[in-house]
């Protein structure tokens, strides 16, 4: 069904192909993972996949990529976007219409669906993907996860012949994920040829029927998922776990009495919306705390209260010991949130840490010395922060939000696009961190930072949260 | 795959519940009108009047915002009118009623465009180009640019909240103490995102198949109701109050007609 014979592809004024000698197939009824270090051509290969590359993209194209027996080539984007359904690593870059609802329609707007049948076909989507509730929602409003639950129904309502994801698990929580990996069974026994780019491994084991490993543009080794299960191939190409614990479960709620950061008779409501949090309080002693719970419960939320991007409507904080407002707090945090690009400022990768250094005064110029070397961003010091990939502005904006030594660290997805290294890297980050006395507040997904860092959990929704599901937090008395 | 409970629609305003059509036409009525303007006085009228639309999206942050921009810029080219007139020993004119017409003529055009792009379906933006026979090469970059709009405003908050995580909130006095500073860490993201906002939605758009008009069929077709045309009415009603104020007080010329 998707077919890449011998294909070598450079993007226009790039010195070297981006992918090289690709030779790879889907069939139809077939699920293939490409999995491989950060910068490896892992996008450029869906972005082939899609047609993005050569026809919105340009650049220079060798070699044959076929769908259904065509060559993209020879077939206009609104042809292959007919049989191919793409997921992107930022969901929210594929949206173009406003409301949840609109999204899920429009492409069969296009398609001059009948209006009733379209109807269905959202409905059904929404259903399957629990977003009944969230219909009239601005798409610029939901969490990150739940804009990839829109993006994949928008897509798998289109019931295309082949579907191509790119981090499909980024963001989305440990059930969801599993409820994914479910889906994409159903869609290959129903004949789907699916390609999937991932880093996490471990949620698609029994799943995928052929494994891709790249590096540097190139397959360096193909096979089923065994292939996956020997730590030190994973090692040597930078890869995550093929299987991880589930820490949720063991992660208890910090004692109440801890006299670092408590959070008490907590209530917020976004304008127009339902109670988010009423009457809720939590403690976040110094060390690392999980911020857990599925998709749109408020985790962001939480931690934009405790920061005083969103207004507190009833309740305190108390940081050892002392009652601060959310500014108090502010000014001893840092917080380092999902979307990097609104973060970096600066014209290279080191002005950009000394900023964040500013304070030190003449010892900055040693912290973003160290910091470079950290994080492993010596060789990109001189390079402009916006000009890196993902993964590379993710690690720049935690060194940032580390560079002032905070009291207080907050950390929103630190990890969602990186790879088996740098998630190492970030998690031993954030122990340093929480060994040094910071109350790090983690907010993440991810099972295997979960594991590597977390002493304790907040599971949300809180008790005192408007939701009704059993809390495993008891209330400060 | 319980998505939330939260339950944050897009809003309830009067601006939501007209047509595409409508604010269409709205939007065309207020800008011959700006055209055909040149007094403070008649220019003020229909300020006043497009305010009191763009308050019925109830959404007073994007309005505010954008208006703040204006006025920086208003204040901009007040404070070099003076400094030209300091330095040059040939007088110019500073009166603030001719540099507040250009000003006033792009706050009625953002309060009408903010309507549009904030409340209205994309598709219904596009069926309705599409009712109006225009070219495909008009239709979609119009739309697009009608859609990059919320899409900006998001950008602009998110970046102004980076920065206020960042210890740098772009207040007054931090803006006046730090002026270069102040562009850089507000501008640079800014346009990086636009950049890639324009990038990702022409993609987007692709990859939805836009591209045939033809075929396109509205699941939610649009109707023009009583409330469409009482709204275009007072659109009208509105520029010939403001003409009839121009012609009766004579105000003088200003901007660059």
């Amino acid at each position: 069904m998707l077919v890449f014979d011998n294909v070598t592809y450079t993007y226009p004024n790039a010195g070297t192909p981006a992918v090289r000698d690709i030779s790879l197939s889907v069939s139809a009824g077939e699920i293939v993972l490409c999995t491989g270090p950060s910068g490896c051509g892992k996008s450029t290969l869906i972005r082939l996949a899609n047609g993005l590359c050569p026809h919105f993209f340009r650049g220079r194209l060798q070699g044959r990529t076929a769908l259904a027996g065509k060559d993209t080539v020879s077939l206009t984007l609104q042809d292959i976007s007919r049989t191919v359904g793409t997921l992107f690593q930022d969901p929210e870059s594929q949206f173009f219409a406003l409301t949840v609802e609109d999204e899920l329609a429009f492409a069969h707007e296009w398609r001059g669906t009948s209006p009733d049948e379209t109807l269905t076909r959202v409905r059904s989507s929404a259903a399957s993907f629990g977003l009944d509730s969230i219909m009239g929602a601005s798409v610029l409003d939901l969490s990150e996860g739940q804009k990839q639950k829109v993006a994949l129904a928008a897509i798998i309502s289109l019931d295309p012949a082949v579907i191509v994801l790119d981090e499909p698990s980024a963001n989305l929580d440990p059930e969801a994920t599993l409820a994914l990996a479910a889906e994409l069974r159903r869609l290959r026994d129903a004949g789907m040829a699916i390609l999937v780019v991932d880093h996490r491994l471990y949620w698609l084991d029994g799943v995928v029927d052929r494994v891709v490993v790249m590096n540097d543009g190139c397959i360096v080794a193909q096979g089923d998922f065994d292939l996956l299960r020997d730590a030190a191939f994973r090692e040597a190409w930078g890869l995550r776990s093929d299987r991880v614990p589930d820490p949720r479960t063991t992660l208890t709620c910090p004692a109440n009495d801890c006299d670092a950061l408590q959070a008490q008779g907590l209530c917020f409501a976004h304008k127009d919306g339902p109670e988010l949090f009423r009457d809720a309080s939590f403690s976040l002693p110094a060390g690392v705390t999980g911020l857990l719970g599925p998709n749109g419960t408020g985790k962001t939320t939480l931690a934009r209260l405790l920061t005083g991007l969103n207004q507190i409507q009833a309740g305190k904080l108390i940081f050892r010991q002392r009652q601060m407002t959310p500014a108090d707090i502010l000014r001893r945090s840092s917080i380092v949130l999902q979307n990097t690009d609104h973060q970096l400022h600066m014209h290279t990768v080191r002005a950009e840490l000394a900023l964040a250094a500013a304070p030190y005064g003449a010892e900055s110029r040693e912290i973003v010395a160290e910091l470079l070397n950290r994080f492993n961003l010596s060789a990109l010091a001189q390079r402009h922060p916006q000009s890196l990939s993902g993964g590379e502005k993710q690690r720049l904006v935690i060194a940032c939000g580390m560079a002032k030594d905070p009291e207080v660290l907050i950390l929103d997805e630190p990890t969602s696009g990186l790879d088996g290294l740098n998630m190492n890297l970030v998690a031993r980050a954030i122990r340093d961190a929480a060994n040094r006395g910071t109350v790090v507040l983690l907010i993440s997904h991810d099972l295997e930072l979960l594991t590597l860092t977390c002493n304790a959990a907040l599971h949300l929704p809180l008790c005192g949260t408007t939701d009704n599901l059993e809390s495993t937090c008891s209330p400060v008395s | 795959m319980q998505a939330s409970f939260m339950n944050r629609t897009m809003g309830n305003g009067l601006a939501y519940r007209l047509d595409a059509r409508a604010k269409m036409s709205i939007s065309l009525t207020a800008s011959l009108g700006v055209i055909i303007l040149h007094s403070p006085q008649s220019l003020g009228l229909l300020l006043a009047a497009s305010l009191a639309y763009g308050l019925s999206l109830n959404r007073p942050k994007p309005l505010l915002l954008c208006h703040a921009f204006l006025a920086v810029m208003w204040s901009v080219a007040f404070g070099f009118m003076h400094l030209m007139q300091t330095l040059n020993p040939n007088p110019v004119p500073t009166e603030l009623s001719r540099l507040l017409v250009p000003f006033l003529r792009s706050a009625v055009m953002v309060n009408v465009i903010l309507v549009m792009a904030l409340s209205t379906r994309i598709q219904t933006v596009l069926t309705t180009l599409k009712a109006l026979r225009l070219h495909r090469c008009i239709a979609i970059p119009a739309a697009v640019m009608i859609r990059f709009i919320p899409s900006f405003l998001s950008d602009v908050r998110q970046v102004s909240e980076a920065l206020k995580t960042r210890g740098y909130p772009i207040t007054p006095r931090f803006v006046l103490s730090h002026p270069l500073l102040a562009t850089r860490l507000l501008i640079v993201p800014l346009v990086f995102r636009a950049l890639r906002a324009s990038d990702e939605l022409g993609i987007a758009a692709e990859l939805k198949g836009l591209g045939n008009l033809g075929s396109v069929r509205a699941f939610r077709p649009p109707r023009f109701e009583t409330r469409d045309w009482m709204a275009s009415a007072t659109a009208l009603a509105c520029i010939a109050a403001a003409v009839i104020l121009q012609v009766f007080t004579g105000g003088p010329r200003g901007g660059m007609f």
